[in-house]
């Protein structure tokens, strides 16, 4: 302001007033970005960056929330892993006691003692295929129901895949949905012509027909084969989950960082600004004390 | 020739102007901190011939004295004129950058609590849902964040009404205090009129006059011109408020919920008022404030409208086809139109525990750029009233200062101008005694011989 030439004491008063006033002004507002830690504080204090770090934020929240999305879906898939892992040894043991049946040595007896233990295992292989995760039925699709297999009848309760919205999906990233979960007719084949159709034929063959014994074997070949396939597939997909989630993780990592520089006060930078304005500040106190004292009165005698 | 005595009369001159100057430089200075007050000035005038020399009047005097010519007030109309001008901008910027920053604060942008927030947890739910189509609890959690959302938005919505509300019953403040001050004006005028009639000082009311003008000024941003008579003729938005000793009524009207435009008018006449306290609040309740809802509007709408949509085109948990999602248009009637969790339509497919359809809902969050852009664009706006103000108060400073400079005083001015004309009333008394003395000799000595 340029100092007009006609100076009287109330406008030295008003200018100092204004000065300290300046000075206070700009001490509380860094003050106000030291005990907030941010530089933005309302929209007007930067639009732009404002608009940044909304757009932070809600990057931010939508990436951790496809990190959960993604461990949500490996918890599901794990399970499925681990229920035809074991499935898998049971049948391998199906198969040997049906080779056994199969041979000619084999008496009436054993083979009725070989079907009780194929009986058994076609029971425990009926409820592992019912497996639950959260309450559903792994095995079952988008079922709404608890089971995946009646358990007496051997027979598909669940949704078989039929064109989208019948298989269990994960978004892990924009646009990019991965398929969580295996249906029991992909796992154990078509409804009707299953494993455990083929566990009963064994069951009834070694009862009464050991010759029809051979075909059996190969159609629990085949049932083998798709299970290690349907194995195969989900380790696959596991690894994309893990993928997309440890990815979403470093995205979120990365957007906080910007966040932070958008909108964190630069803490050596605030703590010089501070200092300065403090300095400024006690400046101009001890101006205006010496400035506004002294008068011709003074002088008068 | 001039009278034996007429000497002792131009000492006495001397005397009564000298004491009358530090009468005025002690008024002065006792009115050195007093608002409104404008440094007086004695103008001294030397007695001599008359102006207007006459065939049997000559003048032969040789010095007669002084006598005070008038007693000025150290002001400037145009430079006056010009704080008027700077102070009514200066009240509108102020006025509006004031209430802009009280808003900007009630959003709570950017942070953990902002209607942003509240679409991002909302958003998750929908995620969350899609995660366990099945799971109540999800579901209840969806509803629960969706019914803080709507309650956020509205709560902004409603933040916005309370500060209409709130400058509404601040026009009406500023509209008494207008017309008090107008009809203050109308009489004030009378009596400096006829002061100024009867040749009295009337430099007191004309101090208040000016204070009063100035007032007006920052309230609607008056303009005032001073006639020759000392009366003041106040117009606001060009039509005349206060004319000779007739002042007419400041009216508010029109605007009675958020949307109504402002009527303002003066004596009955319509008038549009752009600076000023008025202008900042007429422009506040006329054009910022509803344009901010109306976008909020916008963006509560199209949230429930894009939400609808899809969530329409979904199942709920019991297989029906899913219903509207969000009730309302407005961001103060937006409300959650589900009244249980199994309402929610996840799932793409009836009767299953498919999720298709809540994470397509999940995918829709883009609807958010239309709030984020509403308050980058507001944050802007606040930015820019403030800067522009920070800028205007420098100028108004420099006009006061320029008229502080003029009409203010200075103690060391008015101590070394009292000093003055103490000397010069020691000087006159001198005078007297040396006027007295040579008469002694004159009346007293002479004819004597020792």
């Amino acid at each position: 302001m340029t100092i007009p030439s006609r100076i009287t004491q109330r406008l030295m008063v008003g200018n100092s007033l204004a000065s300290l006033q300046n000075g206070l002004g700009r001490l509380a507002k860094t003050q106000e970005q030291l005990h907030t830690g941010r530089v933005i504080n309302r929209p007007s204090d930067s639009p732009i960056g404002t608009n940044s770090a909304m757009r932070l934020r809600s990057e931010t929240a939508t990436q951790s929330q496809y990190a959960r999305n993604a461990e949500d879906g490996l918890g599901w898939l794990g399970r499925v892993d681990n229920t035809l892992m074991s499935m898998l040894d049971s049948v391998n043991r199906t198969r040997g006691l049906a080779l056994q049946g199969a041979t000619g040595s084999t008496n009436a007896q054993s083979r009725e003692a070989l079907a009780a233990e194929v009986e058994q295992i076609r029971e425990a292989l009926l409820a592992s295929a019912n497996t639950q995760h959260l309450g559903r039925p792994v095995f079952g699709g988008t079922t709404a129901g608890k089971q995946a297999y009646d358990p007496d009848t051997g027979a598909y309760l669940g949704q078989p895949v039929a064109g989208p919205g019948t298989t269990v999906e994960r978004s892990v990233a924009d646009g990019v949905r991965i398929r969580v979960d295996v249906t029991g007719p992909e796992a154990f084949g078509p409804a009707g012509n299953d494993l455990f159709k083929v566990l009963d034929d064994v069951v009834t063959h070694l009862r009464t027909d050991p010759a029809a014994l051979g075909g059996d074997l190969d159609k629990l070949d085949g049932a083998l084969t798709r299970m290690r396939t349907a194995l195969a597939d989900v380790g696959t997909r596991y690894a994309r989950l893990e993928q997309a989630a440890q990815t979403a993780k470093d995205v979120t990592l990365n957007l906080q960082a910007s966040l932070s520089d958008v909108e964190n006060v630069d803490l050596a930078k605030a703590m010089v600004d501070l200092q300065l304005q403090e300095v400024a500040y006690q400046a101009s106190l001890a101006t205006t004390a010496r400035v506004l004292q002294p008068s011709l009165i003074d002088f008068l005698r | 020739m001039t009278g034996t005595f007429s000497s002792l009369s131009t000492a006495l001159s001397a005397l009564h102007y000298n004491r009358v100057a530090m009468d005025v430089h002690g008024s002065n200075v006792a009115n050195v901190g007093t608002e409104g007050y404008t440094r007086r000035r004695v103008v001294g005038e030397s007695v001599g011939a008359p102006s207007v020399p006459a065939l049997w009047s000559r003048f032969d005097g040789a010095g007669t004295g002084v006598r005070v010519g008038s007693i000025d007030r150290m002001v400037d109309p145009l430079l006056d004129a010009r704080a008027r001008t700077e102070h009514g901008e200066q009240f509108l910027l102020d006025g509006r950058s004031e209430v802009l920053l009280r808003v900007e604060s009630g959003l709570g942008e950017p942070g953990d609590n902002g209607v942003a927030a509240a679409l991002s947890a909302y958003w998750s739910a929908w995620h969350d849902v899609a995660n366990n189509p099945g799971d109540s609890a999800a579901r209840s959690q969806l509803l629960a964040r969706a019914n803080a959302l709507t309650s956020a938005v509205g709560s902004q919505a409603r933040l916005v009404g309370t500060e209409w509300s709130d400058q509404s019953v601040k026009l009406d403040a500023v509209k008494t205090e207008i017309n008090t001050i107008a009809t203050d004006l109308a009489k004030l005028n009378d009596t400096i009129r006829i002061g100024k009639a009867s040749d009295t000082q009337v430099g007191t009311l004309e101090d208040r006059r000016d204070q009063l003008t100035l007032r007006l000024a920052e309230l609607a941003g008056a303009t005032s011109t001073v006639a020759g008579d000392g009366t003041v003729e106040v117009k606001v938005g060009g039509a005349v408020l206060v004319s000779g000793s007739t002042a007419h009524t400041f009216g508010v009207g029109g605007a009675t919920a958020l949307g109504d435009p402002v009527t303002l008018s003066v004596g009955g006449n319509a008038v549009s008022v752009a600076t000023g306290t008025v202008g900042a609040v007429v422009s506040l309740m006329d054009r910022t404030l509803p344009d901010y809802v109306r976008r909020l509007d916008e963006f509560a709408q199209s949230l429930a409208t894009t939400v609808n949509a899809q969530h329409t085109q979904g199942f709920d948990r019991a297989g029906a086809a899913g219903g509207a999602f969000f009730t309302g248009t407005t961001a103060a009637t937006l409300q959650v139109a589900l009244t249980g969790p199994d309402q929610v339509a996840a799932s793409a497919v009836q009767g299953t525990l498919d999720n298709s359809n809540a994470d397509a809902i999940a995918q829709l969050s883009t609807v958010d750029e239309g709030y984020r852009r509403l308050v980058t664009d507001f944050g802007a706006e606040v930015a820019s009233a403030q800067r522009v103000a920070d800028n205007q108060r420098v100028l108004t400073n420099q006009v006061d200062a320029s008229r502080e400079s003029l009409s203010g005083i200075d103690l060391d001015e008015e101590m070394v101008s009292m000093l003055a004309h103490q000397r010069a009333y020691e000087a006159a008394a001198r005078v007297l005694t040396t006027v007295d003395s040579v008469l002694d000799t004159l009346i007293n000595r002479t004819g004597l011989v020792r």
